[in-house]
C-alpha cells in the first residue's frame, strides 16, 4: 500500500476511534452516578473491592468495545441508549442459555442487542420459544433440526446448515437439517477462498442474500454442480460469539423469500442465539469437533511458546459492513519481543495501528488486512522495519510472515540483524584474507561462489552460481590441467585436494605478474551410500606468499654464493699469509730472542691486512716490522704483500727506518693506492744494543725491564698513503739485557665499544703480571689476558729480547 | 662511554648546508661494513666542491682504518679542489685514533661545528 491517501485514511480512522474513546470517557465522567451504582452491584456480586469492580467494568468495556456507562446501565437494568446496539455490541458472555437475552420487553434484565426495536410480536414469541428449544439441543445436527423446527419453518425455510470457522479460514460443516446427505458429505470442508455465500458471510461478517438461482449463477460463476442448500432463495448469516466470528449458517427457501425489516432483525437475533448454543454443544463434545477457539487452548499456547520466533494471534476488527479495518493482538507467545522491546504483556489487547504505525506507513499493515480479508497467506521479504515508540526510533531488519487464522491473522517474524551482521563480518574477513568460498552440489550444473571468490577470479559480481567452464576460463591455460586433475581426484574420493594456479591474463615468464591462487576442496560424503553429496572448498590468493617465497629463495642462494666466495677468499688469504710469513728470516742472530704470534680474525671476511717481518740483514742488523693495511680480504692481503716486499727491498739498501717509511709513503701516494697502512719499523743493532725505530700511524711499542712496563712515546709519523709530504721521526731505544720489546697491531688492544686507552692499559698490566723469563710464555699470557683472538681483526704480536 | 657495542657497526650519515660549505653528521660506528653511506655522502658533498666540508664526529662511537682511509681520501680530493675537510667533536676513542695515526695533523679538528670558521686564505 503505497498510496498516501489510503495511509491517511487508516491513520485518520485510528485518530477518530481514539477521539471517540476520549469522548466516551467524558460521558462516563458525566454519568458517574450510573457507574457508581453498577460498581456497587458488582462489588456485591463478585465480592470484590469497588476499585476492582471498576476495573472489571473497564475491562468489559474494552473487550466489548462499548461504553462503560452502557455496560453500567445494562447491569442495572436500565435501557441501553439506542446507539449502543450493533452487530458487534454484545458483551462477552459464557455460552449457555442463561445470558441469552429474551426478546421480551420491559423486563428488568439486560436488553438483547438489536437494531432498533425488538422483533415484532410474532417474532418475539418465536424467538422466546426458539431460545428455550435450542437450549435443549445436544449436538450440532440436533441444533440445526430444532432451529428449523422452532424458528425457521414459520418463515418457510426448508434447509439449515451450520458451519464453524477453522483456524485457516476454512469452514467446517458441523450440523445440518433438510440437506441431502451427499451434499453434506461433499461440503464437509469449504476452503477459505471458495466463493460461496457461506464463506462470503464468514469473510465479510455480514449477511448475504441470494434470491434466485439465476442471481446465484451470476454472483458465484465459479461454482459448478449443485449448491449445498436446495431451494430458490438462500441466505448466509455470520455466527458470532461475543465479537468473535465463529462461523456462519446458511438457510434455504424453496420459494422466493424476501425478508422485511422485522424478519431481518429476527434472523440476526437467531444467529446470536444459534452461535451461543453452537459454542455450547461443540464445547460439550470437544473430542468430536476439536477446540472451537484453539487460540485460547493451553496446549496450543504451549506449542506457540515452544517456538523460538515471536508469534502473534491477531483478531480482525471489522466495521459493521464486515470490512476488516484493523487487527487486535489476541495473544502473543513467550518468544514475543517486538522491535521496541515490548513483550506480549505490553501489546496484547492493543490494535496493530496503535502499536505499529510504521507498518501502516510501509504498507505491511495493508498486507496483514488483506490476509485477514482474503485468507491468502503473506510471505514478506527481509526488509527494514522502522517504528517510533515513545519518541524513540527503532529500526530492525526483519522477515515477517502472516497466515490466516480464524477470524484474523497469525503473524510471525524473524529478526535478521544478527545474521546480516555475521554475513557482513564473513564477507569482510574473506575480503581481508583474500579468501573465497565455494560449493558444488552433486549433479548441479553450477558452482556456488562467495562474492570474494568472484572478485579473486575477476568475474563480474552476481549471486547465481558459476558454470565450471567460466571458472576454468579464468585460470591460466597452462594451469588448467592441474585444476582439472585436482577436481578429478576429489570426485574420485581423494579428499581433500589442493591445486595452485595462476589467473589467465597478461605476462608470463620472468615478468609474470599474474596472481597465484590456491584452491582447496573437500567432499561431503553421503553417509549411506559413500558417494559424494557435495564438494566444497576455499580459494585463497597466495600471490604475496609466492613472491615472498621466491624472494627468499633468491636471497638464500645469493647468501650461499656469498658464503662460498667468502670461504674461498678466506682460504686464499690464509694461504697467502702463511706463504708470506714463512719466508726465510735470514741467519739466526745469536743472543737475539724473537717470538711471534699471528692470529687471523675469527670471522671469515675479516681476515687480512696484518703482517710482520723479522729479517737479519747482511750487515748484521735485524729488521723488525709490524704493519696493518686498512680493509680486509684479498685486497688487503695484496697490499700487505706489496708493503712487505718493498720494505724488505729497501732494508737491503741500508736505509734507516724513517727513510724507509717516507719512501713507502711516497710509493703509496704516488700509486694512489686504495688503502692506507700503518707500520712500525725498527732496525735492531745487536752490536750496539739499540733499536732504531720509526712509525707510520702505528701504535707505539711496549717495553718491559725488571717489572717496569711502559709504552714508548709517539714519534711523528702519519699513516702511510694519506699525504705525500708526510715526515717521519726516528727514535732510539737502548736494549740492555733482559729488556723486552713488544710490537703489535691494533687487533690486540682494540675492542669494539671499548676505549683504546683501556686496551693499552690491559696490555701493560698483562706484561707486568708475567714474571717468568720466557718470551714465548709472555706472549701467550698477553694474548690470553687480552682475549685474543679478536673476532673482528687480525692480531699480530712480536716480542724481542737481546740477551 | 655512551656507545653501545655492536658486533657490526651501523652508521647513519646526514648532510646539511652550512655557511661555509656542508656539514656531514655521523652517527654510529664507522668501519669496513658500515662505510658505504659515508662514502656516498662524501662523494656527493665533494661533487659540490664546498669551501669547507665539516665532518661532525660527535656522534661517532668508533672509527677503524677503513673509515680513516675514507676521510683521508676525501681530504686529498677536497684539497685538490681547493677546499678542506674539518673534523669536529671527535670522541676520546676517535681522537686517540687520530692521534696515533697522525691524522690529527692533516685534518683540522675542532670541538664543535660552531667553532669552525672560514678557511684561511691560501690554505
Amino acid at each position: 500500500m503505497s498510496d498516501d491517501s489510503v495511509d491517511r485514511a487508516v491513520l485518520q480512522a485510528t485518530v477518530d476511534r481514539l477521539r471517540a474513546e476520549v469522548d466516551g470517557l467524558r460521558a462516563a465522567m458525566r454519568t458517574r452516578g450510573v457507574i457508581e451504582q453498577a460498581k456497587g452491584l458488582l462489588t456485591q456480586r463478585l465480592s470484590c473491592t469497588p476499585d476492582q469492580a471498576f476495573e472489571e467494568l473497564v475491562r468489559r468495556s474494552r473487550d466489548s468495545n462499548r461504553k462503560v456507562v452502557e455496560l453500567a446501565a445494562e447491569l442495572l437494568g436500565v435501557a441501553a441508549p439506542p446507539e449502543a446496539a450493533s452487530t458487534e455490541a454484545e458483551p462477552e458472555s459464557p455460552p449457555g442459555p442463561e445470558p441469552v437475552p429474551p426478546p421480551a420487553t420491559g423486563a428488568a434484565r439486560p436488553q438483547p442487542p438489536s437494531d432498533g426495536p425488538p422483533p415484532a410480536e410474532g417474532f418475539a414469541a418465536r424467538y422466546h420459544l426458539a431460545a428455550s428449544a435450542l437450549a435443549s439441543a445436544d449436538g450440532p445436527d440436533d441444533l440445526a433440526r430444532l432451529l428449523h423446527q422452532y424458528a425457521l419453518s414459520p418463515l418457510g425455510a426448508a434447509a439449515v446448515v451450520l458451519a464453524l470457522l477453522e483456524p485457516d479460514g476454512a469452514l467446517r460443516l458441523v450440523g445440518s437439517h433438510g440437506v441431502p446427505a451427499h451434499q453434506v458429505s461433499q461440503w464437509q470442508r469449504i476452503p477459505p477462498r471458495t466463493a460461496v455465500p457461506l464463506t462470503e458471510a464468514a469473510r465479510l461478517g455480514t449477511t448475504v442474500w441470494v434470491h434466485s438461482r439465476e442471481e446465484f449463477a451470476v454472483r458465484y460463476p465459479d461454482l459448478t454442480g449443485e449448491d449445498l442448500i436446495p431451494g430458490r432463495t438462500v441466505c448466509a448469516v455470520p455466527l458470532r460469539s461475543g465479537q468473535r466470528l465463529i462461523g456462519a449458517m446458511k438457510l434455504g427457501w424453496p420459494e422466493d423469500f424476501r425478508p422485511d425489516a422485522a424478519a431481518t432483525r429476527y434472523l440476526s437475533a437467531l444467529a446470536r442465539l444459534t452461535a451461543a448454543q453452537l459454542v455450547r454443544v461443540v464445547s460439550a463434545d470437544a473430542e468430536g469437533f476439536g477446540p472451537l477457539e484453539p487460540a485460547t487452548e493451553p496446549w496450543f499456547r504451549a506449542v506457540l511458546d515452544a517456538l523460538l520466533d515471536p508469534v502473534l494471534i491477531l483478531a480482525a476488527v471489522r466495521e459493521p459492513t464486515g470490512k476488516v479495518v484493523d487487527l487486535r493482538v489476541e495473544h502473543a507467545n513467550a518468544a514475543t519481543v517486538d522491535m521496541a522491546d515490548r513483550t506480549g504483556e505490553d501489546i496484547v489487547g492493543h490494535r496493530v495501528t496503535e502499536l505499529y504505525p510504521g507498518m501502516v506507513a510501509s504498507g505491511t499493515f495493508q498486507q496483514l488486512l488483506d490476509v485477514a480479508a482474503t485468507g491468502t497467506p503473506y510471505e514478506g521479504q527481509i526488509e527494514q522495519f522502522i517504528e517510533v515508540v515513545g519518541g524513540r526510533v527503532h529500526a530492525s531488519c526483519m522477515k515477517l510472515n502472516a497466515t490466516p487464522f480464524l477470524d484474523g491473522v497469525l503473524v510471525s517474524w524473524r529478526t535478521h540483524d544478527e545474521q546480516e551482521r555475521r554475513e557482513t563480518q564473513l564477507a569482510q574477513a574473506q575480503r581481508l584474507a583474500r579468501l573465497g568460498t565455494w560449493s558444488w552440489q552433486a549433479g548441479a550444473g553450477r558452482i556456488a561462489c562467495s562474492p570474494e571468490l568472484r572478485r579473486l577470479l575477476r568475474l563480474p559480481e552476481g549471486s547465481e552460481g558459476l558454470e565450471p567452464g567460466i571458472v576454468l576460463a579464468a585460470i591460466a591455460p597452462e594451469d588448467r590441467d592441474e585444476v582439472r586433475a585436482a577436481a578429478a581426484r576429489v570426485l574420485a574420493g581423494q579428499s581433500p585436494a589442493t591445486a595452485e594456479f595462476r589467473l589467465a591474463g597478461l605476462g608470463s615468464g620472468a615478468g609474470d605478474t599474474r596472481r597465484s591462487l590456491r584452491a582447496m576442496a573437500e567432499t561431503v560424503p553421503d553417509t549411506a551410500s559413500g558417494g559424494v553429496v557435495a564438494v566444497r572448498g576455499v580459494v585463497q590468493d597466495v600471490t604475496a606468499w609466492r613472491r615472498t617465497e621466491q624472494a627468499l629463495t633468491s636471497t638464500r642462494s645469493q647468501l650461499a654464493e656469498q658464503r662460498r666466495k667468502t670461504a674461498i677468499e678466506h682460504r686464499a688469504v690464509q694461504a697467502l699469509q702463511h706463504a708470506l710469513m714463512d719466508v726465510p728470516r735470514g741467519p739466526h742472530e745469536p743472543g737475539l730472542e724473537v717470538a711471534v704470534r699471528y692470529l687471523p680474525a675469527e670471522r671469515e671476511g675479516k681476515v687480512g691486512g696484518d703482517w710482520y717481518d723479522v729479517l737479519t740483514l747482511p750487515n748484521g742488523a735485524v729488521l723488525v716490522v709490524v704493519g696493518d693495511v686498512s680493509g680486509h680480504g684479498l685486497r688487503a692481503a695484496a697490499g700487505m704483500a706489496q708493503l712487505r716486499h718493498a720494505l724488505r727491498g729497501m732494508a737491503y739498501t741500508g736505509l734507516p727506518p724513517q727513510e724507509m717509511l717516507r719512501r713507502l709513503n711516497g710509493m703509496l701516494c704516488h700509486e694512489r693506492s686504495e688503502y692506507i697502512a700503518t707500520v712500525v719499523c725498527g732496525l735492531l743493532d745487536p752490536a750496539v744494543r739499540t733499536l732504531t725505530w720509526a712509525r707510520a700511524g702505528h701504535l707505539p711499542p711496549v717495553v718491559a725491564l725488571d717489572g717496569s712496563v711502559r709504552l714508548l712515546g709517539l714519534p711523528d709519523g702519519l699513516v702511510l698513503g694519506a699525504a705525500p709530504a708526510a715526515r717521519y721521526q726516528t727514535a732510539e731505544l737502548p736494549l740492555p739485557p733482559g729488556r723486552t720489546v713488544l710490537l703489535y697491531t691494533d687487533g690486540l688492544v682494540e675492542r669494539r665499544g671499548d676505549d683504546l686507552g683501556s686496551g693499552l692499559d690491559r696490555l701493560l698490566r698483562a706484561v707486568e703480571e708475567y714474571r717468568a723469563a720466557e718470551l714465548e710464555g709472555c706472549l701467550d699470557h698477553v694474548l690470553r689476558r687480552l682475549g685474543a683472538p679478536n673476532p673482528q681483526d687480525d692480531t699480530c704480536l712480536v716480542g724481542l729480547r737481546l740477551h | 662511554m655512551d656507545a653501545h657495542p655492536t658486533e657490526t657497526g651501523e652508521l647513519t650519515v646526514s648532510a646539511r648546508p652550512w655557511v661555509y660549505g656542508i656539514v656531514l653528521t655521523l652517527e654510529g660506528e664507522l668501519d669496513h661494513d658500515s662505510a658505504g653511506p659515508l662514502r656516498e655522502a662524501l662523494d656527493e658533498a665533494l661533487r659540490q666542491s664546498p669551501e669547507q666540508l665539516v665532518v661532525d664526529c660527535s656522534g661517532l662511537a668508533f672509527c677503524d682504518s677503513t673509515g680513516l682511509n675514507l676521510l683521508l681520501r676525501a681530504r686529498l680530493t677536497a684539497e685538490a679542489a681547493g677546499g678542506r675537510i674539518v673534523l669536529t667533536g671527535p670522541s676520546p676513542i676517535v681522537a686517540r685514533m687520530l692521534e696515533i695515526t697522525g691524522a690529527q695533523d692533516v685534518f683540522q679538528v675542532f670541538a664543535t661545528v660552531e667553532q669552525v670558521t672560514a678557511a684561511p686564505d691560501g690554505d
